[in-house]
């Protein structure tokens, strides 16, 4: 906080007289001049500072971390950002950049001023990073003649990974899941490739035992929906062949209702009209019988949430949540909500994805409610930037209730006018049986978000988006929800 | 007329007086360039006085001179402001009386003048001679509201062509308010004591005030004092035009017909005058405190919490063989303080904002008759405005604190004019007035900080950049004037005038700097709704102003009149707003609906219009006394030229049909105004438009030999109207986002109230 050169009152300020000769008319004469020029000036000093960075160092390839250095004119020390977190984060204080992936970092250097200077002009310098990603399997390559297993190579950068044979002859994979078949005996070699990238495994494959038996029970059954609501994808991770080809996978729901079976895996089965209630068995057949059928498993699937409230004030920025979860669709439950919320009201020129917005980390899922909204089923969940739903005013004379929920406590923070948490949170909606569907109206309505981290604080109300159908009031600054996008994982 | 003499014992004790005075005034403040100018200036005046000769003068007589109109004015005096004056609380209210005045709806009391469509600073607007200046980024303090209606004892208006002799620093005109002169003891009376006391009320708003003056005064000096107050609650509308809702946090609802933030309370203006006269040389010095507790803008997002202004005014008038000497200095001190009022969302911590501004002002005008026919006027004027304008830190942490925001740190405004004028009597058919003026205005602000600095994107890049910016401005201003009048029969006269005008703008024109829009929301001049950012390159703007009156009346102008002026006005550099596209207020750039940010911008302008009353006397008898019809139209058309847009709250026409009924100590009136729909509006601003209507009043009142009563029902039918120029209703509700009071809704006339005012002299 600058200084202030006297009280608040601003008329205080000790004799300064004319800042310069031009502040005084030429062609006054004394007495105004002693009129107009004396027993005043600027009530802060904020006098000007600029940053300037030093020349950037050479970043060679592969380097992770190169340091950066800003001088402020006014002598003060800078404070380092970064505007591009994908790629690179930075030590506020010493300038340490450390890249995470290759690309185009963006640091930035502010100086707030202090009680003599004013706040600097933030100034950007751009660094590449060219860093060499790695790509490595993550199983190991086990199997006899006939048998399925799966492998799994993962590569740094998270790219997404293709898988090959080199020997065809002896074993095939499917290019996308890694499932690998051992079809002859010898040396099976498959080849994970992300972008330049390659990574090689190999295995011998030895013949079966002299006697042949039916296969083994699959393991490592997972189950997922297949895109789309009605759909489910059915994966098995190892299945022993008993020393005879498998003929076809036999797929069947709990409870029942739903059968299929498929020479391949993975298996893509429709349900009736959604697949929520289900959980899935598979039994493997080849020609000396049918193997035990596996535990059932429930359906249980990522997603990636994307939740935007409109912010008239604060544009082109919006309120943005980004988040993922996981939604077992056998059960209904919802876990492991978490993402980020930006802060629009510190956002640049730059709209989202290329902002530059303060983003708050909300972590803890602390409520799970069911809700009928419109008539679609569906469950509103909240995750929160503190372990508390703490958030806004619980006192009944400002119209709180439980602390947090939208649209109470006048919007105060919570425990105001004492200590604020700062907590804040976003609320989703997820329909339990058709997660991928489209919002309606009713259902965005729903939505909300809460900020009382210091980025989202007006005096004690804290930054909020909520619509006058859902809670009967607008954000504290106009702000309400829009949309919500998901998609799966 | 009165003999009067002085003597240096009784001067020095006045004059004693007067600096003591001065000194009590101005004890709280360090500013020493005030103190100095009253010492200098008392002492000077005391050793003038003391050498002069007696001579006669009557002040009273010449001011209640009729025929003493300015060239390019047009007058309003007593008795005909009597009635109106006696039952508001607004001054500028008073103007309405003038067919070439409208008002912008502006709080309780502080409502802004416009003529032909030019408003508040486009007009020089002058108290008891001193130039005013408003403190405050919402104009809620505007310079009439320094001076209670029963104080006023005249009102001069020049409209558009403006003698230079009277207008600098604006290009609409000038209104000049006075109190009455001072009274002395006159012929045998070797002293002279009276006053007066009176009181309003008015229904609507359950609004009350009073007023005294009492005079005391000798032959040569003159004391007087005076004290009004008054206060009103919301006024309600003729219906309901919004929910029923509260405006703050849990409060009562409010009902829909009531209009929030309307009420004022605490408005207690008071001032002591000592005057005294020698020798045709009449010196004046006033001081006075005006302070208001509370009063709500309905037009705005803040209410005004608190306002104190205090002024010392000296005025001398000096009669000589050769003409006419004229003085002034003033010293003005305005403390401000708006915050969210009762209606309004609070926030939970408010959002204090203060305003503190002095004003020091001096003038030196010489009349010289250099012949019969020949008058010349030469002048300077000095004045020297500052401005502290800074916003306190609420809440314990975010957004808008640990610092305190500065919106405008050492504003400083200071203006040099000299200006030279002829008028001369070429015949008795004809005058002529030529004159031009410069202006030297130099204007600057220092550095600014926003809440947090470390919030780069809300307040640092916007200070940091602005601070970085040359801020000084230098404008060298030239205005000319030329007035023609013709008057080639008693009955018949014509005036022709050109003018050119000049204003630089003011401090809250160029130097708000943040573009957050919460901020910008508390810049606003005009009532609309819409924030704004301020430009440090704004020019000067210029107007050409060409006008024709014609006036065809009888003789004594007692049976009939017209009078019809028809004017056009090109505006170079007119600031008017462009939606803002910089840094983080772009988001309103093409919306045709909502509040939006905007920024003041140099543009050209044109406004032509007419105006035209008229005046027939119908019927007349020493029984049932005299009975006149009068009206007055009024049309006027302002178009932006640069954008093809309309200009923002012109007065659409207009015409007011009155029906004036006298006998004896009785008069009434009942009067019709009808106001057409304001289709033409201001799209970059998303002016709302308001429909046509009409209103019927009814007045009367009795006047005795020492009292007079008042009654007047105004709006009789409890029609429901939107005020033209009433600006957006945004008086309840979270003030400080863009559109969390629903956009669309202008602020509402005033329903039915029945008006009683009440005035005894003594």
């Amino acid at each position: 906080m600058l200084k202030l050169r006297s009280t608040a009152q601003g008329a205080e300020t000790p004799l300064r007289g004319c800042r310069s000769a031009s502040h005084c008319l030429p062609t006054s004469v004394a007495l105004v001049l002693l009129l107009g020029c004396a027993g005043e000036g600027p009530a802060i000093q904020a006098e000007f500072q600029q940053i300037t960075f030093d020349p950037l160092p050479t970043i060679a390839a592969d380097q992770t971390s190169v340091v950066v250095s800003a001088h402020a004119s006014s002598g003060l020390a800078v404070i380092y950002s970064s505007r591009t977190r994908d790629i690179c984060s930075v030590d506020s204080n010493s300038g340490l950049v450390a890249g995470k992936t290759s690309g185009t970092c963006v640091i930035v250097a502010n100086q707030p001023g202090n009680t003599e200077f004013g706040p600097a002009f933030p100034v950007t310098q751009n660094l590449t990073f060219q860093l060499d990603d790695t790509l490595t399997f993550v199983t190991t390559l086990s199997l006899s003649l006939y048998d399925t297993t799966t492998v799994q190579a993962i590569d740094a950068s998270g790219s997404p990974v293709h898988y090959a044979t080199t020997t065809p002859a002896v074993c095939s994979i499917d290019s996308t899941t890694g499932l690998v078949t051992a079809l002859s005996t010898g040396t099976c070699t498959v080849v994970a490739s992300a972008g330049t990238l390659e990574s090689v495994q190999s295995a011998t494959i030895e013949p079966p035992a002299s006697v042949v038996t039916a296969p083994g029970v699959p393991s490592g059954v997972t189950a997922t929906l297949g895109g789309t609501a009605a759909t489910v994808t059915v994966s098995v991770e190892t299945t022993a062949s008993g020393g005879s080809p498998i003929t076809s996978y036999f797929l069947t729901s709990i409870p029942p209702g739903i059968a299929t079976t498929s020479p391949t895996l993975p298996i893509l089965v429709a349900c009736p009209a959604n697949c929520a209630g289900y959980a899935f068995s598979v039994v493997a057949t080849n020609a000396y019988g049918a193997s035990p059928g596996s535990p059932p498993v429930d359906v249980v699937t990522n997603f990636k949430i994307t939740t935007t409230f409109y912010e008239p004030d604060t544009q082109p920025n919006n309120s943005i949540f980004v988040g993922h979860y996981t939604l077992d669709s056998t059960t209904g439950i919802v876990s492991n909500l978490h993402g980020k919320l930006s802060e629009s009201m510190t956002g640049g020129d730059e709209p989202y994805p290329n902002d530059t917005m303060n983003w708050l980390t909300l972590d803890y899922q602390l409520s799970t409610l069911m809700a009928s909204v419109g008539g679609a089923d569906g469950t509103l969940v909240t995750t929160f930037l503190l372990n508390t739903t703490n958030t806004f005013s619980n006192n009944p004379a400002y119209g709180g209730t439980d602390g947090w929920t939208p649209g109470t406590g006048k919007g105060w923070y919570y425990g105001h006018p004492g200590t604020n948490p700062g907590n804040a949170y976003a609320r989703v909606f997820i329909n339990l049986k058709d997660p991928l569907a489209e919002l309606t109206q009713a259902e965005i309505d729903k939505l909300a978000y809460a900020d009382c981290a210091p980025g989202g604080m007006m005096g004690a109300t804290c930054m909020t988006g909520t619509s006058v159908a859902g809670y009967g009031t607008t954000g504290t600054m106009s702000g309400y929800p829009i949309s919500q996008n998901t998609e799966q994982e | 007329m009165n003999s009067l003499k002085s003597s240096s014992r009784t001067s020095s004790r006045v004059h004693c007086k007067q600096r003591c005075l001065a000194l009590w005034f101005l004890g709280a403040s360090k500013g020493a360039c005030g103190v100095t100018l009253f010492l200098i200036t008392s002492s000077t005046f005391a050793a003038e006085v003391v050498q002069l000769q007696p001579i006669n003068v009557d002040a009273q007589q010449e001011s209640d001179d009729s025929t003493d109109v300015p060239l390019g004015a047009t007058t309003l005096e007593s008795p005909n402001l009597e009635s109106e004056r006696n039952k508001t609380g607004d001054s500028a209210r008073l103007l309405l009386e003038s067919p070439t005045v409208s008002l912008y709806g502006n709080g309780g009391i502080s409502s802004l003048p416009v003529i032909h469509g030019l408003a508040d600073d486009r007009l020089r607007i002058q108290v008891d001679g001193a130039e005013f200046t408003t403190a405050c980024p919402n104009h809620m303090n505007s310079p009439l509201s320094y001076m209670d209606p029963a104080k006023v004892g005249k009102i001069t208006v020049f409209a558009g062509v403006t003698p230079v002799s009277v207008g600098g620093d604006s290009i609409g005109g000038t209104i000049q308010v006075d109190s009455p002169p001072p009274q002395f003891a006159t012929g045998e009376e070797s002293y002279l004591a009276k006053g007066q006391l009176g009181s309003f009320y008015r229904s609507n708003g359950d609004a009350f005030g009073y007023h005294f003056r009492g005079n005391v005064a000798g032959r040569w000096l003159s004391l007087s004092y005076n004290e009004s107050r008054s206060q009103s609650d919301n006024y309600v509308a003729g219906r309901s035009f919004k929910p029923v809702s509260s405006g703050r946090e849990g409060a009562l609802a409010l009902p829909g017909n009531e209009v929030g933030s309307s009420g004022y309370e605490g408005a207690l203006d008071r001032s002591v005058t000592i005057a005294a006269q020698h020798a045709g040389h009449v010196l004046q010095l006033e001081l006075g405190q005006q302070t208001v507790d509370f009063e709500g803008f309905p037009s705005q997002r803040m209410d005004m919490t608190a306002n104190d202004n205090r002024v010392a005014l000296m005025r001398y008038q000096g009669q000589f063989a050769w003409g006419e000497l004229l003085g002034r200095a003033s010293y003005q001190i305005t403390e401000h303080q708006m915050d969210m009022g009762p209606d309004r969302y609070s926030y939970g911590t408010g959002m204090p904002m203060h305003t503190k501004a002095k004003t020091r002002e001096a003038m030196l005008q010489s009349n010289v008759y250099i012949s019969e026919t020949d008058t010349v006027r030469v002048g300077a004027e000095y004045q020297y405005y500052t401005l502290f304008d800074w916003w306190d830190p609420v809440g314990m942490s975010g957004s808008m604190a640990p610092n305190t925001f500065w919106n405008i740190d050492y504003g400083q405004r200071s203006k040099f004019d000299t200006f030279v004028e002829w008028e001369a009597s070429w015949h008795h058919s004809w005058v002529t007035q030529l004159g031009v003026r410069h202006e030297t205005v130099l204007s600057d602000a220092g550095p600014v900080q926003g809440y947090d600095n470390s919030f780069d994107d809300v307040w640092a890049a916007d200070a940091a950049r602005f601070n970085a910016s040359p801020r000084q401005r230098t404008d060298q201003n030239w205005d000319a004037t030329a007035l023609v009048r013709y008057s080639p029969k008693t009955q018949l006269e014509y005036t022709l005038g050109f003018a050119r005008k000049s204003r630089s703008p003011n401090l809250y024109q160029r130097y708000p700097w943040a573009t957050n829009s919460m901020a910008a929301l508390m810049n606003n001049l005009v009532g609309d709704g819409n924030g704004y950012v301020g430009n440090v390159h704004l020019n000067p703007e210029v107007a050409s102003t060409i006008s024709l009156t014609g006036s065809w009346h009888d003789a004594a102008r007692g049976h009939w009149e017209l009078v019809a002026t028809s004017y056009y006005t090109y505006v170079h550099d007119f600031i008017d707003a462009k939606r803002c596209d910089i840094s983080t207020c772009a988001s309103s750039a093409g919306s045709t609906q909502g509040f939006v940010i905007l920024q003041f911008v140099n543009q050209t302008a044109q406004l032509h219009g007419i105006d035209l009353t008229a005046k027939l006397q119908l019927a007349k008898s020493a029984r049932f006394g005299s009975l006149t019809g009068a009206t007055a139209l009024s049309y006027v058309r302002g178009r932006n030229v640069s954008t093809g847009d309309d200009l923002y709250n012109i007065m659409p026409a207009n015409a007011r049909l009155t029906l004036l009924h006298a006998v004896g100590g009785w008069n009434s009136a009942a009067e019709i105004t009808a106001v057409a729909n304001k289709s033409h509006v201001s799209q970059v601003r998303n002016e709302i438009p308001t429909p046509g209507f009409w209103l019927l009043n009814l007045r009367g009142g009795y006047k005795w030999a020492h009292a007079r009563v008042d009654v007047s029902i105004e709006n009789v039918l409890n029609r429901f109207y939107f005020a033209p120029l009433g600006g957006a209703y945004v008086g309840q509700g979270p003030s400080m986002t863009t559109n969390g009071i629903p956009w669309g809704v202008a602020v509402p006339g005033r329903g039915r109230s029945l008006d009683l005012a009440f005035n005894y002299e003594f």
